[in-house]
């Protein structure tokens, strides 16, 4: 797939009709409402790193899948450090028969930042055969960091794939014992763990934007 | 001074309950010992307790004269000791290249550079002899592998850790008997190395050509007996009962 990056994409109005066979790169500013539209047999891929560009960084997206056999696949990372408030706001809207949806959004949260994630999966009526799905993996790596997850679904249709989780969490113990018990200091194993769990991510994104903080 | 893993009058207490009730042995450098033991009798739990998971509630342990106790887990791996699992975690996104070069880099002198030319040979040649082609170096560690896997890469991290001492918890379940017959031949060459072991295990055939410098047989805490392989197979032939 191509690369491309969303702001030399993205027209004025915010609605852009996504070419397929392309992977957009949002390197939008830290604050920014848009709305991505898949039209019949289009597929594409999407990735977002949400870091430290801003205090407060906010997305507002829309995925509208308005093409038979169109395909998304779109991926989040967010790391939110210091006093950082992110905020997620998404919505998965198939408006038409056989689309597929696949948005996995991972956070990272440390010191006293926040992080909000609210992200829902829209059938509308017409939509049979749809098959959506979101994941949510936060991990809260201070006991004054904050994650809110709230997945939601609204499904106006019938003979649909619909699935929809969020987890939030810590370091796993066990998981740093073992690291530890190999001889690797307490925290150099949490910087271990912490890049893991951002890898599924950043190892989809082109060189020089694979980054972790 | 005698080069030995030291265990003296362990007791570990966990949830208030006695796991550990003066366990005391001494296994001598290269040495093979094996603990035996009824399931609950406290054989992982004085593993852990060795390695610095458990916190011991008296006793001592020492390495090569030096004591144990209190010290963090990393600091006790750096010592020379290497706990192979029961049941290893998975670590997702963690390659076997990734953890084996950050535990041998948290083990390099300061000032002292790491040899990558020397890591990359003997991860090779580890992996060769436990029958792993070179995708292992890059899989996840135990992500999606299945149980005999798990037991293979935890030998694979001893054999490139180049401990002082080995313990295994029950390194042979879930193995097939080709992957047996690689984990002895793996074990043989850790102890031509000057490795010692405590392998904790159900089964004893498996142990017939490693001969075992010592058997002991816990119970409820305690090393009730110690002796050859004949205890061992009396325990198989006849199970714990007769030798209690």
């Amino acid at each position: 797939m191509e690369f491309r990056m969303l702001s030399a994409m993205l027209p004025a109005n915010g609605v852009l009709s996504v070419p397929t066979g392309v992977c957009l790169i949002d390197d939008l500013p830290a604050e920014a409402d848009y709305e991505l539209r898949l039209g019949s047999g289009v597929r594409c891929k999407f990735i977002l790193h949400l870091g430290p560009q801003s205090q407060r960084i906010r997305r507002n997206v829309v995925f509208s899948l308005l093409g038979e056999n169109s395909h998304l696949d779109a991926s989040v990372l967010i790391q939110a450090k210091q006093n950082q408030c992110i905020e997620w706001r998404g919505i998965q809207r198939h408006l038409i028969r056989g689309a597929h949806s696949n948005l996995l959004i991972k956070s990272t949260v440390c010191n006293c930042a926040k992080i909000s994630v609210f992200s829902k999966i829209i059938i509308d009526p017409l939509a049979a055969e749809s098959c959506a799905n979101f994941q949510n993996k936060n991990l809260v790596l201070s006991d004054r960091a904050h994650a809110v997850a709230r997945p939601e679904l609204e499904i106006f249709s019938d003979d649909v794939h619909c699935s929809h989780g969020a987890t939030i969490g810590g370091i796993n113990p066990a998981e740093e014992f073992y690291l530890r018990s190999r001889g690797i200091s307490s925290r150099i194993a949490k910087i271990i763990i912490r890049c893991a769990f951002a890898e599924e991510i950043l190892y989809q994104m082109p060189n020089g934007n694979a980054s972790f903080h | 001074m005698q080069c030995a893993l030291a265990i003296s009058d362990l007791h570990l207490r966990i949830a208030e309950k006695a796991i550990l009730r003066g366990v005391s042995l001494s296994i001598p450098a290269g040495q093979i010992h094996v603990l035996m033991g009824r399931n609950g009798s406290g054989k992982s739990s004085l593993l852990h307790a060795i390695v610095g998971q458990n916190s011991i509630s008296s006793g001592v342990v020492t390495l090569d004269g030096e004591s144990l106790l209190g010290l963090p887990p990393e600091v006790i791996a750096r010592k020379g000791l290497f706990l192979a699992f029961q049941v290893p975690v998975s670590l997702p996104g963690v390659t076997i290249t990734q953890l084996l070069r950050s535990a041998l880099q948290a083990r390099l002198e300061k000032g002292k550079l790491f040899d990558h030319m020397r890591f990359h040979d003997d991860l090779e040649a580890a992996m060769k002899l436990m029958g792993m082609d070179s995708s292992w170096a890059s899989r996840h560690v135990n992500d999606g592998f299945s149980g005999g896997e798990r037991k293979r890469c935890e030998m694979l991290q001893a054999l490139v850790l180049n401990p002082k001492y080995v313990l295994f918890d029950e390194i042979d379940s879930g193995l097939d008997v080709d992957a047996m017959v690689i984990m002895v031949e793996a074990i043989r060459l850790l102890q031509q190395r000057g490795v010692g072991a405590l392998i904790v295990t159900h089964h004893s055939r498996w142990l017939e050509t490693l001969n075992p410098n010592g058997i002991h047989f816990l119970v409820d805490g305690i090393i009730h007996r110690s002796g050859g392989m004949n205890l061992a197979h009396a325990i198989e032939a006849d199970g714990f009962q007769a030798v209690q």
